[in-house]
């Protein structure tokens, strides 16, 4: 009786002791959590209670998810170790051109700028500083003084770029958040090219780039005269590449270029004198001579003390120059520095991928529907295609030019005096034959829309007679599809359940099993 | 086999242990799970979390921060049965829980402790503990001897406090060069200059029955906080002061100290494209003619035109350019003398002064009235008060287009109006909405303490934050800032104590008090001192305390950089206001050229509709 009492004692407390190691609360801490914080000495009176390290690890679970932020980490290993390796391994030169473009995206925020729409490097370098991050000077300072010595203050404008903008040392940021965030969208990119390869062509995703010539409302039809002209150049196969390029025309429109700038020789000026045209800069200037004296000479007036002279209230226009003084707040000579900035700030010019489901800044559906139109035939990608294509039909006969589908095709040569194709989309109704200006009424805007790469079914269908090169272009074409896809929730969540549930995972943390098992049901077997 | 049976059972238990005792994990202690044999331990996971991020640093700033409180601060009895009574009351609301919710004691106290934190009653005893001696510690460094002796002199001293009066007339003019003001405004005006002008009354007395700001009015024009660096009154009140106080107050403005403690830094530079010249020096520039005066007349011609809206022959005015209402002869001159954003002082003008060419002077300004005025003792000698010269908005009479342009005042021998204690009244017209709303009116301001014109101790005695005696018979009001006006109701002054000093009164605000202004990151000191007394075992229990260096070095780290974002944050708009004073008084010195109509244009509007056409077409540069 006794021994059987003993017995089920013994059960009972070994049942409890299981239990006990099941408690679903338990959450994990680190080992050193007993620790002290602090020496403490002459403590005789126990007036120190909170000395051991759970508090600040208590403090620090109240701040962070921490099983976000483990799983991120698992993400990351697994995306260095296993998933981005081989023909699937990221280039730094990728990796740089990801983080840069981040950091532009910042600049281009107002978040950091100062009163005059300048970016503020110190302040934000200032910001990262704040959340841990050791941010250095180029020659290896961390102290807030030489950082803010050797920041920099500058106008962003579309056409800056990092090493414009940037002048410190962020590597450390760059390491421990930046990579590991491009890493793990790569590793979406990677699990939609493993598991939905189909569905990567059937975004018909384009690298597009596109300028949008805006008109003017002041003078109706510079635009379309602009465009004219440009488009004349680009249908001109001995126009080089670096002439032909789309920035060309955006700083044509603007009025941002420098006097250095040529296109086939000629300076900008002169370009746009040659072709009558009016800039929305000479609007900026046609707008002050609503306000401001004029000489003899046509400039505009200004006094002894350099100001301008501005035209009494009878003669002046006083909408305007309530504009540029931001009505009476400060004198003209700061609005127009503030309108000139304006002008340089604005986007006009544009260069990404894009999917068929994404909406694209600036172009109206209509347009965007002809972009996606599906009828590119797949022969045409590369010079060789096109004059593979020319040698078997008779419809054209330049060899240099050719209208097919619903883009037109311009082989020239670059700096390099190689052969680069140059496909734009042909507008659906135009009044000449293969107009590649396309107009958009809603926002009375010329867009001229070059297509670079295009992404379909068949265009990423590998074929057993692909050469490795042949291969490694649709691999290629198809990731960066896949990248761009992988910005959604949908397609994250799908990742890291496929994740999941294709490696070995024992999980130990009850937590973190329930985090699992609530945002990813399906990586958990029932 | 009984043995079996325990055999048999206990390798089940055992094995029911090792395996998933929860669902799908297997508990490991120190692992949150294993990636194809990799451990991913909680260490590492707490590891990404250690000094070199905010989580981290901000989490050890806060574990250290009470250790330090806890041993510094010795527990007193009160304290004791605090703690013991709070428990108690734990204890009381767990069985409380329990009797309605059909549950045990046992349960509902475990359910409290863990929303409150805790395992066990010992751990909430050691909280309430360190509840208390974090209100002790609060309490002793915010105490009133420490802001006698510590913070306020730090703020007289960092943030040059003035204790100014002012009395605001509202008006209901809504732009920068031709405002449109109600009789009622112009009566105002004129009332006010009048009485400040005569020795009937005192400053405060006008305040207190004419000034728009109803809350200073209340307390005859003064104003219940300081106005310090940081302070955020309009540019108009704030600047302007500053401007008097650097460059035109005879007794400061040799102050070599005030340029940089007042004025825009010397490093900022105008956005006019090519940064070469400092906002300082261009606002400097403005002044270079002198600054503005408002003739005495000016206040009599408000009372006089006030009601005047139609022509001599009792006819409206029409203008062909729908702008007949600027040509009203208190809008003329409410818009030559009061619509100035910049600083401008009341001088007394003679009878025969062309500052003011009003054809009709002499209906309101006589001899008789000039010699009288000028018997009162309100009106001090320009040559002992400012530094200055003084300029008038005129016309421009080198072109026939009835354009403006500023004239010197033949100022040697003329007097400015000050307030009963001699000190110079300014004027500056703030705001330009509509609406007899706020701060939107003209200012006229007394400095009743100046920082640059007391010692530091003397200062330190008059921002002294000790409850006035008002029963001492040798207490009398005027002699601190606290008891500058007399009330028999002491929470008046307990009121005023609480907002100087952290805002913490009735309708106080932070951001203008002594703690809000000196430090917006003041607990960092606490910390600080808590940490140099605990490294020297100086608290009152002598426990000595050491951090690592890591540590130390980490929370320093964190505390300099928040400070350097605070700094950046403050820099920012002190420059910002004084680029945005100077830009919108620079425009001005363009601007009211060709838009502020002249006095002749009263002769014009009371000569009927075809005289202020024709006007129009001589400003319009027609040929008539």
């Amino acid at each position: 009786m006794k021994k059987f009492k003993a017995f089920q004692l013994l059960l009972t407390l070994s049942l409890a002791g299981v239990l006990t190691s099941c408690n679903s609360e338990i959450i994990n801490l680190p080992s050193d959590k007993d620790d002290p914080i602090v020496d403490v000495s002459n403590d005789s009176s126990n007036q120190v209670n909170t000395n051991d390290k759970e508090t600040v690890y208590d403090n620090i679970e109240g701040s962070i998810d921490r099983n976000q932020e483990q799983l991120n980490k698992i993400l990351t290993d697994l995306a260095d170790s296993k998933y981005l390796k081989d023909e699937f391994a990221i280039t730094q030169e990728e990796i740089d051109e990801k983080v840069h473009e981040k950091f532009m995206d910042v600049a281009n925020e107002s978040t950091y700028n100062d009163t005059y729409s300048r970016f503020q490097e110190y302040n934000y370098a200032l910001s990262l500083v704040q959340q841990g991050y050791q941010i250095k000077t180029s020659d290896g300072k961390t102290d807030l003084a030489s950082l803010q010595q050797a920041s920099n203050l500058v106008l962003v404008t579309p056409e800056s770029e990092y090493e414009d903008v940037f002048k410190l040392d962020y590597s450390d940021y760059v390491t421990r958040n930046l990579v590991p965030e491009i890493k793990r969208q790569y590793l979406t990119a990677r699990y939609l090219y493993e598991n939905s390869y189909s569905s990567i062509g059937t975004t018909a995703a384009r690298n597009i780039t596109f300028v949008k010539i805006q008109d003017r409302d002041d003078k109706p039809g510079e635009a379309s005269k602009l465009v004219s002209h440009f488009v004349s150049l680009l249908k001109d196969p001995s126009v080089s590449s670096e002439d032909a390029d789309l920035r060309n025309l955006s700083k044509l429109w603007k009025g941002n270029y420098t006097s250095e700038e040529t296109i086939q020789g000629k300076t900008y000026d002169k370009i746009l004198k040659e072709w009558n045209v009016s800039n929305l800069n000479d609007q900026l200037n046609d707008q002050l001579k609503k306000i401001i004296e004029v000489d003899t000479d046509g400039s505009l007036k200004k006094d002894d003390n350099g100001n301008y002279v501005l035209k009494d209230n009878y003669h002046t226009d006083k909408d305007v120059l309530a504009d540029f003084t931001n009505s009476n707040a400060y004198p003209v000579e700061k609005g127009i520095l503030l309108k000139t900035q304006e002008l340089a700030k604005t986007k006009n010019y544009y260069e990404d991928t894009y999917l068929n489901s994404d909406t694209i800044p600036e172009i109206s559906d209509d347009l965007k529907n002809t972009i996606f139109d599906s009828n590119y035939s797949t022969n045409k990608d590369s010079v060789q295609a096109i004059n593979s294509y020319l040698g078997s039909h008779s419809d054209v006969s330049d060899i240099n030019k050719a209208i097919i589908d619903n883009s037109y095709v311009v082989v020239r040569k670059n700096a390099d005096n190689e052969d680069v194709l140059s496909r734009y989309v042909v507008a659906k109704r135009s009044q000449v034959q293969n107009d590649i200006s396309n107009y958009d009424s809603s926002s009375n805007s010329y867009f001229i829309i070059q297509i670079n790469t295009i992404v379909s079914t068949s265009r990423l269908a590998v074929s057993s007679s692909d050469s490795e090169q042949v291969k490694a272009e649709k691999r290629d074409l198809a990731m960066e599809a896949a990248y761009k896809m992988a910005e959604t929730d949908s397609n994250k969540n799908l990742a890291i359940t496929w994740v999941l549930t294709n490696n070995d995972i024992d999980y130990s943390d009850p937590d973190f099993y329930d985090y699992i098992k609530a945002n990813y049901p399906d990586a958990i077997d029932d | 086999m009984r043995k079996s049976l325990v055999t048999l059972c206990m390798m089940s238990i055992m094995a029911l242990s090792l395996t998933s005792c929860g669902e799908g994990y297997n508990y490991k202690d120190g692992v949150m799970l294993t990636v194809n044999g990799k451990e991913y331990t909680t260490d590492e996971l707490f590891n990404q979390f250690g000094l070199n991020t905010s989580a981290g640093v901000s989490a050890y700033y806060q574990a250290v921060n009470n250790i330090l409180i806890e041993a510094n601060i010795a527990k007193t009895g009160t304290m004791d049965r605090a703690v013991e009574g709070n428990i108690e009351n734990f204890q009381q609301a767990a069985e409380n829980a329990a009797k309605s919710n059909g549950t045990t004691t046992a349960e509902e106290l475990e359910k409290s402790l863990e929303s409150e934190g805790v395992d066990s009653l010992d751990e909430l005893r050691n909280k309430y503990y360190l509840q208390q001696k974090t209100e002790k510690a609060n309490n002793d460094f915010y105490s009133d001897t420490r802001y006698n002796e510590d913070w306020i002199p730090e703020y007289i001293e960092q943030l040059h406090p003035y204790h100014v009066r002012h009395i605001l007339v509202n008006v209901d003019a809504n732009t920068k060069y031709n405002g449109q003001i109600s009789d009622t405004n112009a009566k105002d005006i004129a009332n006010v200059i009048t009485r400040l002008a005569s020795e009937n009354e005192d400053f405060g007395t006008i305040a207190q029955a004419k000034s728009g700001d109803t809350s200073s009015a209340t307390w005859f024009g003064e104003l219940q906080q300081p106005m310090s660096t940081k302070t955020s009154y309009v540019n108009e009140f704030k600047l302007n002061l500053y401007t008097y106080e650097a460059y035109f107050n005879k007794l400061t403005a040799d102050n070599s100290n005030i340029d940089d403690d007042l004025l825009a830094p010397s490093d900022l530079k105008v956005y006019d494209g090519t940064s070469n010249t400092t906002v300082k020096d261009a606002y400097e520039d403005l002044y270079d003619d002198g600054v503005y005066g408002i003739p005495y007349s000016a206040a009599l011609a408000m009372d006089y035109y006030s009601e005047v809206t139609t022509d001599n022959n009792g006819l409206d005015v029409v203008s062909n350019n729908d702008n007949s209402v600027d040509y009203y002869p208190r809008n003329i001159f409410f818009n030559n003398f009061f619509n100035n954003h910049a600083l401008s002082f009341i001088y007394l003008d003679e009878f025969s002064d062309t500052a003011n060419n009003d054809a009709n002077k002499a209906e309101y300004y006589s001899e008789e009235i000039y010699n009288q005025v000028n018997k009162s003792t309100r009106w001090q000698p320009i040559s002992e008060k400012l530094n200055a010269n003084l300029k008038v908005i005129t016309e421009d009479t080198s072109n026939t287009k009835h354009t403006s342009t500023t004239s010197q005042v033949a100022s040697s021998n003329k007097k400015i109006l000050c307030d009963e204690n001699g000190n110079p009244i300014l004027v500056a017209r703030a705001g330009t909405g509509s609406g007899d709303s706020g701060y939107q009116g003209i200012h006229f301001i007394t400095i009743i303490k100046d920082p640059y014109l007391s010692t530091q101790e003397e200062l330190n005695g008059y921002y002294n934050i000790d409850k006035p005696d008002t029963s001492d018979a040798n207490w009398e009001p005027g002699q601190t800032f606290i008891g500058y006006s007399y009330s028999s109701n002491s929470n008046d002054y307990t009121t005023k104590i609480n907002n100087f000093k952290d805002g913490s009164g009735e309708g106080g605000d932070s951001s203008s008090s002594v703690k809000g202004q000196l430090d917006a990151n003041f607990d960092f000191r606490l910390y600080e001192e808590n940490l140099a007394l605990a490294e020297a075992g100086n608290g009152a229990n002598n426990i000595t305390v050491k951090l690592n260096d890591d540590v130390k070095t980490a929370i320093n780290n964190y505390i300099e950089t928040t400070r350097a974002n605070t700094l950046l944050s403050e820099t920012k708009t002190w420059n910002d206001n004084w680029t945005t004073f100077y830009e919108y008084l620079a425009e001005y010195e363009i601007g009211y050229k060709n838009n502020v109509l002249p006095l002749s244009a009263i002769q014009a509007f009371q000569n009927g509709s075809s005289a202020v056409n024709s006007y129009e077409s001589q400003r319009a540069g027609a040929s008539n």
